[in-house]
């Protein structure tokens, strides 16, 4: 007989699903992420739990002996054909509504007979349901709802959860996810938890010190069944208990254990508005407080044709996670779904809504069955490196003396690739951008250590001190050493600003204003999002390679180092504690910009400019409390000394950053550097594509915002770099606009805008080499020298939610259809609590999103310096509110000096437009009126 | 002052506006890939025609025009979109007039995307034309497939352009028309007469504040709306003056005796001419030729390469199967003609439907592949 050659299967053959699924929640561990499981009632069929179509089927026999013997009222025959539908999987939801509604309280308005015999009905499914008497399929069916074992696929899922890998989210009733946990943690002290209420999430997520780890199994609400006692009088009147609560110490399971009758059994589905709202509320806790840590998502067994909500926070979520995803150039969908179903509503849906999700046709008992957990990977970041403690390399007094005062309490080491990054040549480009932009220069500073690479070095060193001292005595963080955490949180300091161009924020108005970005398909430039992968090829290389070289110090590679700073960078590390350091509302970032600033101005309200170094210590050592969620908590002296941060940011950017001189300025270099680029950017790509077109013939396009936005970004760098040695951004503006008038006839430039242009180069000119003043009045001196060559009305504000219609409806009518006419700058005050760009949605109290990596003791700062026994996310405080009452100051100017009448003619323009649109324009300060408006109504 | 009297008066005095400038004509056409092929969603292309007025209003092909190969003047993008999501509404886009509004509101975004890729790929063609940047003493005419796209006019405005670059937008369909006549409530004169045309415009008056203004006018079965762009606050010395010189402008454009000499009856035979003015045609008839092409070949190969590949899978030893040798000649044939480089008999089925396009866009290996791939879409029939 022939030998049948077994096939071999080829490298062609995509893997089983089981090995996707467990590869995916490694390697997502691996990155510092967690997996999100969503549990579905598809879940626990193998354990004979079951679905709400068996409830149905149930319901539907008796419904119909009911019908055969009752014949004074129709109601028994609508229960009939209510519940036909139900029984075979379809059917609206209001049909169930009608059944199980008219089921659980037969209306008292009916004659006696039919009203007793529908509440036996439910009374007999409900003894029915808990001792397991309801038809279902599976292994364990007619075992009590209770003492049904949990699946392979539950205990998977516990494993995944024991060893910090996953957070499980469930939309059963039968609580196997808990006892399949509690299975798994049976010799030891750790507990698991249902979270199944908003507050129970947040109370988890904040909580304080416990002795015992807990492990959360959170629910949002499917179809759930609740045993509730209807005695008037009882203390436990009202009170609703899962069914997976319900004790069977006593006889009959469900007696009311304070009167002893039995408690009627409840549905809670979908459609109770009671319900939506505890949806909203556990789904807006799972956007603060998980959201961001996710990098994964397996969705097993649900249907989700009733969970829409939890289906649009997991679609949107998805698509956060897939743009990321994309621009880390990972090609494997983020969204896995487990079910057997071809058609499965979950999977249409989220593709519906443009998540690329990978659907894994089988049953989940299937996955678990041929998935091994890997316990065998040791995780990469656990190994503690050893790190120098010989003397710090710095540039700065301040970085040597925090190194000396770490010395002293012994956790100053350097960690991994410090010497490498605090190297003098290392991203030297980064020196020719000024720390403020031209403001540098207007403000007569010394441009050599007031620039990003100065800047970003200082937040790496906070960040080095930070981690350590802060982890000294407050435990660890799963899975990271203390020395890869630290070395983690220098790195992405150090690199924080890498994706920024030259003119940084100016550069991010302009992209604004003409919808570029450096990376495909995403909302807008970002210059902290995917820094690797946008930002300049050469600073991206020289970084790389370093990153690189640490990657092999700290023994892993150098794609999960650049994944894990890249993620970091952007707050959403999946590392609360990393975040907090490197991104967010009170990061390493903004207290060095903050002090620098201070500094460099001679001015500061709140903090102690001079010694930063006492300041930076006792705010990280003084009542800084890691979380076991690993949040920060801070009270005593580090919540006083936050509060003062936040304060002092905020007057910088009232009283400094917002002045009219220099808004001015900047307004006007903006128009110079947006005119060159808005002709030399079609031209770039434009010729781009004609060489690649007359090679292949077709050019493949993908996002034209990025197209424009990366030849942008590198002709403004190579531009910078090219210039002479000291020269920076001041320098360059003066070259574009040169390079303009020099070139004008040949791009066709109006010669209205000639003349513009002509009259800013000589404004900036002007402005950039004044003299410094004797007495220090370096602004005034400025304005004076401004007022000769420019002509600017005053201040006006108007509401942040006006500022889209401004910009896109007003201002720009105002200023293009009137070339080289006056222009009209529109600065936003930024946020108080500056969140990072949440995963996973955008909420918050002013709509900006937040993830929360903070916490304090209360609402009111100026209670931040007690204890209260309770900690509130940051962005709940006066803060959080105070965001949603922002502001824009508006400007109409014009380089032409003498009083330019068409500056009067344009800011009448903009008044008369606000109007028709309907928009109030403050005068004054609209904190001030607001301010004034409330004490009013008090 | 009605818009017609305006127009009358702008149209007064008549000269010769044409002599000795050049003339630039931009024109695309786009065609939507079935799902599910190849990846790609949208094929654009967009094309550009370039020549020099003689005295008498004609257009001469000039010499660099002529000894230029014209593909080179034609670039075809081949447009995906982002994963999953509805692609652009079809019913919302037309291949003639450009974008027609109001799109579907789930598919805006996708339209949005697409109106920036057309407006950016017009500015691309606009920028890298050297007739633009050695005219500079004579600013050229430039003709545009119009109607002006709201984003295209928000370029446009960012380049601050001088306004003796005339930017006309062009189109010759009746639902502009149609939008325009309705909005202004003027009327529009018709004439069966092609010399008794009657220009109304511009839209709206000189009174009100507009980035850009439409004159419109019906030559028996033709309809011609030009939009022009436009500052609105000139000095006031000049408004008239401007206008007026546009107004003439149009009017001249659509003479039958601004015409080319040399090719100018081929190209008047072309059905695609549509009453445009003669460049403008080219542009467009060229846009949608070299269309065709592309769009036949990607359809087809993307309709013959699953077979391919799936007949190589079977192909066990080919060699010793007669029946399919034939077959497998050609299939080498391809590969010689895809991959001249690759070296080895064996098949590989790995090759992707990109590297095929990359290799194969002259027209002439077009059409070559696209025989050779029909016959060996034959192969399983064969190998059965």
């Amino acid at each position: 007989m022939a030998k049948r050659r077994r096939k071999k299967p080829t490298s062609k053959e995509p893997p089983p699903p089981s090995e996707v699924i467990s590869e995916s929640v490694e390697r997502t561990a691996e990155r510092g992420q967690k997996t999100l499981v969503v549990l579905g009632a598809g879940c626990s069929l193998a354990s004979g739990v079951p679905r709400m179509r068996d409830v149905y089927d149930y319901l539907y026999e008796k419904a119909l002996i009911l019908k055969g013997s009752e014949t004074s009222s129709r109601l028994p025959a609508d229960l009939v054909s209510w519940l036909a539908p139900l029984r075979r999987g379809f059917g609206h939801r209001s049909l169930a509504a009608q059944s199980l509604g008219t089921l659980q309280s037969a209306n008292p308005a009916l004659t006696g007979s039919i009203t007793d015999r529908l509440t036996g009905m439910w009374s007999d499914f409900a003894r029915d349901f808990l001792s397991g008497q309801i038809p279902a399929t599976g292994d364990h069916a007619g075992l009590s709802l209770l003492e049904r074992p949990p699946t392979s696929f539950h205990k998977l899922v516990a494993e995944w959860i024991c060893t910090d890998k996953a957070v499980a989210v469930s939309v059963n009733f039968d609580g196997l996810t808990r006892k399949a946990v509690r299975e798994r943690l049976n010799s030891t002290d750790a507990k698991c938890v249902i979270l199944s209420s908003g507050a129970h999430v947040e109370n988890f997520f904040l909580r304080d010190h416990s002795s015992t780890p807990l492990f959360p199994v959170i629910k949002v609400w499917g179809d759930v069944f609740h045993a509730t006692c209807k005695r008037d009088g009882c203390p436990e009147a009202g009170q609703q208990l899962p069914v997976y609560d319900i004790s069977y110490e006593r006889g009959d399971a469900l007696a009311c254990p304070e009167c002893g009758q039995p408690r009627a059994l409840q549905i809670y589905f979908p459609g109770y508005q009671q319900k939506e709202q505890d949806t909203e509320a556990i789904i807006d806790g799972l956007q603060r407080f998980v959201w961001q840590r996710i990098g994964l998502v397996i969705i097993a067994g649900l249907s989700g044709v009733w969970d829409s909500l939890l289906l649009r926070a997991l679609a949107t979520l998805g698509r956060e996670m897939q743009t990321q995803q994309h621009l880390g150039n990972s090609s494997m969908p983020c969204v896995h779904v487990i079910d057997p179903d071809n058609s499965c509503y979950s999977v249409s849906e989220l593709r519906r809504n443009n998540v690329a999700v990978m659907h894994h046709c089988v049953d989940v008992q299937e996955i678990a069955a041929t998935t091994k957990p890997r316990s065998d990977r040791t995780p990469q970041w656990s190994t503690d490196v050893e790190f120098k403690t010989d003397e710090i390399t710095a540039e700065e007094q301040f970085w040597k003396e925090l190194w000396k005062r770490g010395s002293r309490s012994g956790y100053a080491q350097l960690p991994a690739g410090y010497r490498a990054v605090v190297d003098h040549e290392y991203l030297q480009p980064f020196r020719r951008l000024r720390q403020l932009g031209l403001k540098t220069r207007l403000l007569r500073r010394e441009e050599s250590r007031h620039n990003r690479r100065a800047h970003s070095l200082g937040a790496a060193h906070l960040a080095m001190y930070w981690i350590p001292a802060l982890l000294d005595d407050q435990g660890s963080v799963p899975g990271f050493s203390h020395t890869s955490l630290a070395s983690l949180a220098f790195l992405a300091c150090a690199h924080h600003d890498l994706g920024h161009l030259p003119y940084t924020h100016l550069a991010e108005e302009v992209f604004d204003e003409l919808h570029w970005t450096t990376h495909e398909w995403s909302e807008g430039f970002r210059h902290d999002e995917a820094i690797f992968a946008t930002s300049f090829s050469s600073l991206r290389d020289e970084a790389t390679a370093t990153i690189a070289r640490v990657a092999v110090e700290l023994s892993v590679s150098t794609e999960d180092v650049i994944d894990i700073v890249n993620r970091a960078v952007e707050g959403r590390s999946g590392i609360p504690l990393l975040d907090a350091v490197v991104n967010s509302p009170l990061d390493a970032d903004k207290i060095d910009y903050v002090f620098r600033d201070c500094h460099e101005l001679g001015q500061s309200v709140r903090l102690p400019v001079k010694r930063r170094c006492e300041w930076f210590e006792a705010f990280v050592k003084d009542r800084q409390i890691l979380l076991p969620s690993g949040m920060i908590g801070i009270s005593g002296v580090a919540g006083e000394y936050a509060r003062d941060l936040i304060e002092e940011r905020w007057w910088l950017y009232k009283n400094m950053y917002l002045r009219p001189g220099y808004r001015v300025v900047e307004r006007i270099a903006r128009g110079v550097v947006m005119l060159w680029l808005t002709h030399r950017v079609p031209e770039v790509v434009g010729r781009r594509l004609q060489r690649e077109a007359d090679g292949i013939g077709t050019v493949d396009l993908r996002d034209v915002r990025a197209l424009k936005g990366q030849a942008a970004r590198d002709l403004l760098w190579k531009r910078l770099v090219g210039l002479d040695a000291g020269g920076g951004e001041p320098e360059l503006v003066m070259a574009l606009a040169s390079e303009l008038l020099d070139d004008g006839n040949r791009l066709g430039l109006a010669s209205t805008c000639r003349e513009w242009l002509a009259a800013a180069q000589c404004l900036l000119e002007q402005v950039f080499d004044f003299p410094e003043a004797d007495d220090g009045r370096s602004y005034e001196q400025m304005v004076r020298r401004l007022s000769e060559h420019a002509t600017w009305s005053g201040r006006t504000y108007v509401a942040i939610e006006d500022y889209d219609t401004i910009r896109d409806q007003i201002v720009r009518d105002i200023e293009y259809t009137a070339a080289g006419g006056p222009v009209v700058d529109i600065a936003v005050l930024p946020r108080m609590l500056a969140y990072s760009r949440p995963q996973g949605g955008r909420f918050g109290a002013d709509g900006g999103g937040v993830s929360e990596s903070w916490a304090v003791p209360s609402r009111d700062p100026e209670r931040w310096g007690r204890k209260t026994g309770k900690w509130i996310p940051l962005s709940e405080s006066a803060y959080g509110a105070r965001d949603a009452m922002r502001w824009c100051q508006l400007i109409v100017l014009s380089p032409f000096g003498d009083c330019d009448p068409k500056v009067r003619h344009a800011e009448n323009r903009l008044r008369t437009k606000c109007k028709e649109y309907g928009i109030r324009i403050y005068e004054e300060d609209p904190d001030e009126f607001w301010r004034d408006q409330q004490t009013a109504a008090i | 002052m009605n818009s017609g009297e305006t127009s009358k008066q702008l149209l007064f005095e008549s000269e010769d506006c044409f002599n000795g400038r050049s003339a630039i004509a931009i024109a695309y056409d786009w065609k939507f890939m079935p799902p599910g092929l190849s990846g790609c969603h949208l094929l654009l292309t967009v094309a550009r025609v370039e020549g020099k007025l003689r005295d008498g209003s004609a257009l001469q092909r000039s010499k660099a025009w002529l000894e230029t190969d014209s593909d080179k003047l034609v670039i075809t993008y081949r447009m995906s979109f982002p994963a999953g999501g509805m692609r652009p509404a079809v019913g919302d886009l037309t291949g003639n007039v450009g974008l027609l509004g109001p799109h579907n509101p789930g598919t805006s975004e996708r339209s949005g995307i697409f109106e920036r890729t057309l407006s950016d790929a017009i500015l691309w063609k606009l920028s890298t034309s050297n007739l633009i940047r050695s005219s500079v003493a004579e600013q050229p005419i430039v003709l545009c497939q119009g109607p002006l796209l709201p984003r295209l006019r928000g370029r446009m405005f960012y380049r601050c352009l001088m306004p003796e670059i005339v930017l006309l937008f062009i189109t010759s369909d009746a639902r502009w028309l149609q939008s325009l006549v309705s909005s202004s409530g003027g009327g529009v004169t018709t004439s069966q007469q092609r010399a008794s045309i009657t220009w109304n415009g511009p839209i709206p008056p000189l009174q009100v504040d507009a980035g850009s203004r439409a004159f419109f006018a019906r030559s028996g079965e033709y309809c011609h709306h030009v939009e022009v762009v436009a500052n609105t606050l000139f000095p006031n010395e000049e408004i008239h003056a401007w206008w007026n010189n546009r107004a003439r402008l149009c009017s001249e454009l659509f003479d039958d005796d601004w015409r080319l000499d040399e090719d100018g009856p081929a190209l008047r035979s072309d059905p695609m001419l549509g009453g445009l003015p003669i460049p403008l045609a080219a542009a467009k008839s060229l846009a949608a030729k070299r269309l065709r092409d592309v769009w036949d070949f990607e359809v087809g190969v993307a309709n013959s390469y699953g077979f391919a590949i799936r007949a190589a899978h079977r192909i066990r030893s080919p060699a010793k199967d007669a029946k399919i040798a034939a077959p497998l000649e050609k299939w080498n044939q391809l590969r010689k003609l895809v991959f001249p480089a690759m070296k080895g008999s064996t098949i590989k089925p790995s090759v992707t439907l990109d590297e095929y396009r990359v290799k194969c866009v002259e027209k002439w290996q077009i059409a070559e592949v696209m025989a050779l791939l029909r016959d060996f879409a034959l192969l399983p029939a064969y190998h059965e």
